[in-house]
């Protein structure tokens, strides 16, 4: 495979050509913003719009986890047009999240706090304000709880239980405001889901907020 | 409705037995690998036969066809199309497309609400009605329109939805008696004939055309002019010169407004009087607001286009000027062509200014006859072009410098020219999800020609060299599909469409796949993820679907417009063909007018023309003396543009660049009545309710944008709202996945732009100019303009707010009005006593409603006087101060019964 050798604000890295920026930036140790993606989702889910990068040449802000890397691209992750989105987009995401961290199962591993801290965006001075939708938790599986006022709806539950471990149980349901992740109907994860600690594992660890957790 | 789609409720074991077997024997009757086997079209024959999706039923399915059950419940959920509960004996839907939400559809639903006593998307405890809203049925010349069971309701208002629910009422009870008519599966002329045996029709009609063995080799055109003249000998009655033919504009809109009890006038005259002549349904000649119309062919005569039929006038047509020579003047429209006596349809205003290309036989084909097509000349550019190297057709289409007429206008020749540079097999799609409120041009000519779009695809896919077509069409377009599913299986039984046709050795198979109900679908992506049977939702780009697209190959999707453009240009010539237009964009554009114009209808015209043209000569501009505001072009992915900026000629470029977009070619006209942001509310709400919910910017940032607008048009808008919603009009355009979220922010950012005076109006003075937000505005009677001796209003009045004062005048109670217009409308003009004022401090003081009225009053049936009243708690109205009524005055007890 033919390495492709470009910069990232300034730093020289080299990737293997049409790897997605986004991953590429990440072994070289630069921060891109994202929640919805992951290294063997390809191609990529690219809902939660935070992975925004100036790429000399394009005149609009571009997606890192759509974009393949080339021989000679010049990327900045920052700029006045990338942090106005990836602001804006996390704030309309945590318009729609239950803000209590401190009863939070991701804590410090949330990603939302993560991106929050790296940009310097304040977790509760947007507008609208972050505010639960309100929804029923579902704590009815001895392993694995679902809570839908925490979800960003990034898809990787669905992605890894459908694609990778081969099941299917958690799709997404319903469309516009109302989408959420759901088993079959709605019905409770206890008759849905296996009890095999693995299985709720790799569910849950690909949950990027603490909507998906184990117990 | 999958907005909020209810768990499913596991019935019991015997129901459950029962559901799993009905299910099992729909699967039975599709053939292994038949296309019908997908996951949608199951889902759609499945609630077709027991009227929802129960949960077994949808786990059934789940087995059968090997895929994860959430996957089956998500996919279900995620179109409109699909109930989870079972359906009401009536089911009410009200249509929101634009044309209807500008001429108060709300107030329509509003009063469906009331008189039913349930919310919007509700079904009653008795499942005798149930009600939804629909996003546009594309009948938006006769707006605002309501369905009941399927059949259009045109003009409503909120009297007319008490009218229906009374004639509902009475039919009822003569069924019960044993009188009622099967009327229902006529109402669309559907459901007549099972699809079988429909097919088995079309191909013994044309089985003797099909390719034979033992025959000497002919070429393409050898055996479409074969084709051609057999279809000349079974059509001899109708070709005869000397024969009478009466053709009844029968598409959707027709039909609401009474075409196909106008074809059954005309055959029973013709009977009595013993008159030898034949009854064509035909599709629209695009003249909506002359509905129903028909033509009338005679010897002696050009053939007769006439107006606003009646049955009686059907009558009177055949015994006067079929029998006679009177052509009744007064509902003739116009000639085609010349005569002495017969003023041609060319002098009217909008003929010298229209080109009809792609509907120069819609109106007069027979959309249900192969034959007549042929007659008229479908089919002999494919013909042509089977004899053409694909490589020719595709220069031909590049030199007519053709582009995309789905809205985005990219040149067809280099999509095409992109999916033949990647290895076959390629598919061919026609994308008829004409899903614009306000656009009705793709089911107007799918209705009225349905082979021009076959033929085209055929030639399409013969240049790119696809073996394998789809049309994904609308499944709010039920008329459209059965023509079309009819069309398809003739031009099949014709050797048309199939293997080796008209013997040139391609082969060309399309399939009709019905959409189940989403604006997103008419993107490429989510479209091709809705024909695999997903949730239609778009993905990034690239790849690009001529890349990978359907099935993951090469796709080409293009637009019924575009697509049946392409026998024109192969028959006039890329340079005769591009001779129209203007520089950047060549030929004609087909235009969809709506809402407050003159002469609603479909219009075919040059590109270039002025909107101004569009609007104030073909459209014939406002009715009713109002005054002109704006156009809205494009849809929930266009703008608004104001009087000023009517000089834009209509091509791609320049209407982009006025941050509109020719988008599928609605066009509706807005006048003084209509408010900006209303307006804007109204869009918002569409794409807000039509997301697919995947990315972030489009899913919430959509939403907050509708909340923004919505505290705007309820008084609780600021300046800081103002620079909110631009400045996340601006992220979610930059931000969004797709095209829909990209330009969603379209009707907001034009309005901001050209009326952000109205903005301010609502948001300083709690203003609203056109006094159309309910929050802002009151109704009032003038007490110097009301009549003594007329009550008009007062049985109008659904909530029964409206009293008589101590000097017999009317007046409104404004607590209990709902503002649904109907006295405005009730007042005879010569009084022109209602108006209606904004802000509400402008309403001056009004006495109270005597005592003894004001209590226990508005007791009708379903009505819930309470809550209409609650709905309506109006901030801030002054009380009157007048002098309180006295002893025994006369006041109308409410009429309602």
């Amino acid at each position: 495979m033919t390495e492709a050798t470009f910069t990232i604000d300034g730093q020289t890295v080299t990737a293997p050509e049409g790897q997605k920026l986004l991953w590429a930036a990440e072994a070289a140790g630069i921060f891109i913003p994202h929640l919805c993606a992951h290294p063997d989702h390809d191609p990529p889910f690219a809902s939660c719009r935070l992975c925004f990068v100036e790429i000399a040449g394009r005149s609009e802000p571009v997606t890192a986890c759509t974009e393949p890397v080339k021989d000679g691209l010049i990327v900045r992750t920052r700029s006045d047009r990338v942090d106005r989105l990836v602001r804006s987009g996390l704030h309309l995401l945590m318009s729609t999240h239950d803000l209590d961290c401190r009863a939070c199962p991701a804590r410090h591993r949330c990603g939302l706090r993560q991106i929050a801290r790296r940009r310097r965006i304040g977790l509760r001075s947007g507008d609208p304000p972050p505010a639960s939708p309100g929804l029923p938790r579902d704590d009815s599986h001895p392993r694995l709880g679902l809570d839908p006022n925490r979800c960003v709806l990034c898809g990787l539950c669905v992605w890894m239980c459908e694609e990778v471990v081969g099941r299917g149980l958690l799709h997404f349901a319903s469309r516009g405001p109302s989408t959420r992740v759901s088993t079959f109907g709605g019905l409770p994860l206890v008759g849905q889901c296996p009890l095999d600690e693995g299985c709720s594992a790799r569910c849950a660890s690909v949950c990027p907020v603490g909507a998906l957790y184990l117990k | 409705m999958s907005c909020d789609p209810l768990p499913p409720v596991p019935p019991s074991p015997e129901a459950e037995a029962e559901i799993r077997r009905a299910v099992r024997e729909i699967l039975a009757e599709l053939p292994e690998g038949s296309l019908d086997r997908s996951l949608i079209p199951l889902l759609q024959l499945v609630q077709q036969s027991l009227g929802y999706l129960p949960a077994p039923a949808l786990l059934e399915l789940a087995e059968a066809l090997e895929i994860p059950p959430a996957r089956v419940y998500g996919v279900a959920t995620f179109y409109n199309q699909f109930r989870f509960t079972p359906p009401a004996k009536t089911q009410v839907q009200v249509c929101m497309g634009t044309a209807c939400a500008i001429q108060r559809g709300g107030t329509i639903m509003e009063a469906w609400e009331r008189r039913l006593g349930i919310a919007e998307g509700e079904t009653s405890a008795d499942l005798e009605f149930s009600l939804e809203r629909v996003a546009c049925v594309g009948c938006c010349a006769l707006a605002p329109v309501s369905l009941l069971g399927g059949e259009v309701h045109p003009h409503m208002t909120p009297t007319k939805v008490d009218g229906l629910l009374l004639g509902l009422g009475e039919k009822r009870k003569s069924e019960r008696l044993g009188l009622g008519e099967k009327r229902k599966s006529e109402s669309l002329g559907l459901g007549e004939k099972r699809k079988s045996e429909r097919q088995r029709e079309a191909s013994e009609a044309h089985a003797t055309t099909g390719a034979r063995d033992g025959e000497p080799v002919m070429t393409p055109a050898g055996r479409y002019e074969e084709l051609r003249a057999r279809a000349r000998e079974r059509l001899a009655p109708l070709l005869d010169p000397a024969g009478t033919v009466i053709r009844v504009g029968a598409a959707t809109c027709g039909r609401s407004a009474g075409a196909l009890e106008l074809r059954d006038a005309f055959r029973e005259a013709l009977r009595e009087r013993g008159l030898d002549a034949q009854v064509l349904e035909v599709g629209c000649m695009g003249h909506c607001y002359a509905e129903p119309m028909a033509v009338l062919t005679r010897p002696g005569y050009p053939p007769c286009v006439y107006h606003h039929l009646t049955p009686m006038l059907a009558d009177a047509l055949v015994n006067r000027f079929l029998l006679g020579e009177d052509p009744l003047y007064e509902h003739l429209l116009g000639g085609l062509g010349e005569h002495e006596l017969i003023p041609p349809l060319s002098a009217l205003p909008r003929h010298g200014r229209e080109h009809r290309r792609l509907l120069a036989r819609a109106g007069l084909v027979d959309p249900r006859s192969l034959d007549h097509a042929l007659v008229m000349g479908a089919w002999s550019a494919l013909a042509q072009a089977l004899s053409t190297p694909s490589e020719d057709i595709l220069e031909a289409v590049r030199r007519s410098g053709l582009r995309g007429l789905g809205g985005a206008g990219f040149p067809t020749s280099e999509k095409w020219a992109l999916a033949r540079s990647y290895p076959g097999p390629r598919l061919l799609v026609a994308n008829a999800d004409e899903g614009d409120p306000g656009a009705f041009m793709d089911r107007a000519l799918i209705e009225s020609d349905p082979q021009a779009l076959l033929e085209g695809m055929a030639i399409a896919a013969h240049a790119i060299g696809a073996e394998e077509g789809f049309i994904y069409l609308r499944a709010e377009y039920p008329l459209a599909v059965e023509i079309l599913d009819l069309a398809l299986s003739q031009a099949r039984a014709a050797g048309l469409l199939g293997k080796d046709i008209l013997g040139s050795g391609i082969d060309f198979e399309v399939h009709l796949v019905r959409g189940a109900g989403a604006f997103v679908c008419g993107e490429s992506s989510a479209l091709a993820a809705s024909i695999e049977g997903r949730r239609g939702m778009p993905r990034a780009r690239p790849p690009r679907s001529a890349q990978a697209g359907l099935f993951g190959r090469p796709t080409v999707v293009s637009n019924v417009k575009t697509l049946a453009s392409l026998p024109h240009i192969l028959l006039e010539g890329p340079e005769a063909f591009a001779s129209v237009g203007t520089a950047s964009s060549k030929g004609t554009a087909i235009f969809a007018l709506a809402g407050k114009v003159a002469n609603t209808g479909l219009v075919e015209v040059p590109m270039g023309i002025t909107l101004r043209e569009l609007v104030h000569e073909i459209g014939g501009g406002v009715p009713g003396g109002r005054a002109f505001k704006a156009v809205q072009i494009g849809g929930p992915s266009g703008g608004c543009l104001p009087d000023a900026a009517l000089d834009l000629p209509v091509d791609f470029d320049a209407l982009g660049a006025a941050g509109a977009m020719m988008g599928s070619g609605g066009l509706v006209v807005l006048d003084e009545d209509n408010c900006m942001v209303e307006t804007a509310r109204y869009f918002l709400e569409f794409t807000q309710r039509e997301s697919c919910g995947k990315c972030t910017f489009c899913r919430v940032g959509t939403r907050r944008m509708l909340d923004l607008l919505t505290d705007i048009v309820e008084g609780r808008g600021t300046e800081a709202h103002l620079a909110r919603l631009q400045a996340l009009c601006e992220d979610v355009r930059a931000g969004s996945l797709c095209g829909l979220g990209k330009t969603a922010p379209n009707p907001v950012l034009t309005t901001l732009r050209h009326f952000r005076d109205e903005y301010e109006a609502h948001i300083r003075e709690g203003r609203c100019p056109s006094r159309e937000c309910k929050a802002l505005s009151a109704y009032y009677i003038l007490p110097e303009r009301c009549a003594r001796a007329c009550d008009a209003c007062i049985g109008s009045c659904p909530v029964e707010a409206i009293f008589t004062n101590s000097k017999r005048l009317k007046v409104i109670e404004q607590a209990l009005c709902v503002k649904c217009n109907a006295c405005l409308l009730a007042c005879p003009p010569q009084y022109d006593a209602v108006v209606r004022i904004s802000p509400l401090s402008a309403l001056p003081p009004q006495e109270p409603r005597p005592e003894a009225v004001a209590t226990g009053t508005a007791a009708t049936g379903t009505a819930a006087p309470g809550a209409a009243a609650a709905r309506t708690a109006a901030p801030g109205e002054s009380q009157g101060t007048g002098p309180a009524v006295k002893h025994g005055e006369r006041t109308k007890p409410p009429e309602e019964g």
